[in-house]
């Protein structure tokens, strides 16, 4: 069976329903959790997730989203990913930022393609926490290669189901199962994501990948309240 | 390294826009040396934009400022603007590849309107994004678009200005790439588009050279041009950074002060960071998060800056500084009155700087790029830039 993960956007909609989602991800036995810190200018979001950024950042600075992923650190004992943007990592200074989130498997990075990955890497490998690789429908035969060997410092293979941004509706063409079969079992794990918001979503991902990711669904359950989002997270666990 | 100059520039966007991002690279290099196609721009820079500009020498702003001031006229050309000489060579570009549909970000308006004329003018579709506070702000320009065939998509998210803008484009992009060209309108974005845009307007500084080397027989001591991405400066610059001798300035909106938040002075005041695809100098908060620009210029009001600017900077080539709203009204209102030539707001930045600094400039020759003509400003001067107050 493929793995699950799921995605909450740090201090979202409040610390403490953040809080409360993390142990609900707990309780249901989540494979993983990506956080994500927001960024003012999220171009791989859809509507949801930025607006939800943009609330978050109305209230929250990046102090308290590392409060906020240390707290989830006590709580939930599987792998944490960070998710977030470039400039983000960058301004603190990439050593810097890593010592401030401490104990996570690796970050995601939603505006570092491969060929970038250079000003970033040195860091990360020096405390080997995993600098996310992505793949994508437009990904050609080079960049798959490149994201393999990548994968000493990539836990899995993030690959973007389709051209768009988070959230919309999940489907993957021939091409794209072709793609994502060229990656998988070369060592690395491919987990696939973007639009994933039902069983069947997660099924189909399963049947070509290692894993799926949850996100824009997840956040919007969350909205409507914490029971919204556990029946949710019920549901989708009991895919197979 | 590939595509950067010095430590800035990069591809600092989303894996699914690499390929494109190569294509495009790979089919601008065959269309520089395509015969057919560069005929054709030429033909059109001339003929429909209105190139050469001339190099007019302001004979009474001279005598006001006790200096020798030649102005750049990019507002002669069609459309009002330098901006035209960029979406020219972008939609020639985007039809050499075979593309369907243009997409375009825009904050004063001109790079749309200059992007709905080059679409007219081929019969491409084409989607301009703007920020809602622009599209208030520069209702004209909106009319405009639209009189040209243009969907104006107006952005409510964010700061609702050129950068929310830009992520609505970028966005597009992600999803449209098969189909279509983001004709971006400065020298930002991820490689090449920094390239591209800085080639299609070296046009500008390739005519100033020839032409003030015509009339005065020498070099100018100083070029300057106003700073938003940094298109109308690079253009110009390109023309003389290999000129040891020629002192090269570019000015940036100073806005109501230079505290965050209230000013585009980028260079003067940022930090190196990473938006919109480029690592180059960017207004930030202590933690990476984008700052919120403001200009009385609305084509100045953009937190983020060209890279090749950047590097410029730290190699200290080309020295930057700040005009504030108030000095660039009152260029505004001095270019008019003394010469007859209402300036965009945006130009009026490098005049209003050359006044403020004029003690510096005293008996020497300068070039100002007056990138853009101030009619669409109207609105902005009459209210006394209140929008910005
Ligand atoms: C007349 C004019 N000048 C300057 C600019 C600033 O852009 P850039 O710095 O790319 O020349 C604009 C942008 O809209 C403009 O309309």
């Amino acid at each position: 069976m493929g793995k699950l993960g799921i995605y909450l956007l740090a201090d979202y909609p409040s610390k403490g329903l953040f809080i409360e989602a993390v142990k609900v991800c707990r309780d249901f036995n989540v494979d993983f959790l990506e956080i994500g810190f927001p960024f003012s200018d999220p171009i791989a979001d859809g509507d949801v997730l930025e607006k939800a950024s943009y609330e978050t950042l109305k209230r929250y600075d990046l102090d308290d989203f590392i409060a906020g992923l240390k707290e989830a650190r006590e709580i939930f004992k599987g792998r944490i990913y960070v998710m977030t943007y470039a400039n983000i990592v960058y301004s603190s200074g990439v050593g810097n930022f890593l010592e401030r989130v401490g104990d996570v498997s690796g970050v995601i990075i939603a505006d570092l393609p491969l060929r970038e990955v250079g000003l970033f890497e040195k860091e990360f490998r020096r405390r080997s926490i995993s600098l996310i690789r992505f793949l994508t429908p437009e990904s050609r035969v080079e960049d798959i290669e490149s994201a393999i060997q990548g994968a000493e410092v990539s836990g899995f293979i993030y690959f973007i189901s389709k051209r768009g941004t988070t959230g919309g509706d999940f489907s993957l063409d021939e091409e794209t199962i072709e793609k994502i079969t060229r990656a998988k079992g070369r060592g690395v794990d491919v987990y696939v994501g973007f639009g994933i918001k039902d069983r069947k979503d997660v099924k189909s991902a399963y049947k070509v990948a290692d894993g799926a990711i949850v996100g824009t669904k997840a956040v919007s359950e969350l909205e409507l309240g914490i029971d919204a989002f556990r029946d949710f997270i019920r549901y989708i666990t009991g895919a197979e | 390294m590939k595509g950067y100059f010095g430590r800035y520039g990069g591809q600092f966007v989303p894996e699914t826009l690499i390929p494109a991002l190569d294509e495009l690279e790979g089919a601008y290099r065959e269309f520089r040396k395509d015969k057919v196609y560069q005929g054709q721009l030429k033909t059109l820079l001339k003929d429909f934009a209105g190139r050469p500009t001339p190099l007019y020498y302001a004979e009474r702003l001279s005598g006001y400022l006790s200096m020798k001031v030649y102005l750049k006229r990019e507002d002669l050309l069609h459309t009002g603007a330098h901006k035209i000489n960029n979406t020219l060579g972008q939609i020639m570009l985007a039809r050499f590849m075979g593309k369907k549909r243009i997409i375009a970000e825009t904050g004063a308006g001109q790079h749309g309107v200059a992007t709905a004329t080059v679409c007219a003018l081929l019969g491409i579709g084409c989607v301009v994004y703007m920020g809602r506070t622009d599209v208030e702000r520069q209702h004209i320009n909106v009319e405009r678009m639209k009189l040209l065939g243009a969907e104006v998509v107006s952005v409510e998210k964010g700061s609702a200005t050129l950068k929310s803008a830009v992520n609505e484009a970028l966005r597009d992009w992600v999803k449209s790439v098969r189909t279509t060209h983001y004709l971006i309108g400065s020298v930002v974005g991820p490689h090449p588009f920094p390239t591209i845009v800085a080639d299609f307007q070296s046009v500008i500084g390739e005519e100033a050279r020839a032409q003030i080397l015509k009339r005065e027989r020498r070099l100018p001591d100083h070029v300057i041009a106003c700073i938003g991405g940094g298109s109308n400066a690079i253009g110009i610059f390109k023309g003389f950074v290999k000129d040891r001798s020629v002192d090269i300035r570019g000015v940036e909106a100073g806005g109501t002060s230079l505290d965050l938040g209230r000013h585009s002075a980028t260079l003067t005041k940022g930090r190196p960071g990473i938006l919109h695809g480029t690592l180059s100098y960017l207004l930030q908060d202590g933690s990476g998060q984008v700052a919120d620009a403001h200009s009385v210029a609305p084509g100045l009001d953009y937190p983020g800056v060209g890279p090749e600017h950047s590097w410029l900077k730290d190699r200290r080539r080309v020295q930057y500084g700040v005009c504030y709203d108030r000095e660039a009204l009152h260029a505004f209102s001095v270019l008019s009155r003394l010469e007859g030539i209402l300036p965009a707001l945006e130009s009026a930045h490098a005049l209003g700087y050359l006044i403020e600094h004029k003690n510096e400039f005293n008996g020497k020759t300068v070039i100002i790029n007056l990138s853009g003509r101030g009619d669409k400003d109207m609105d902005i001067v009459r209210k006394g830039g209140e929008y910005h107050g």
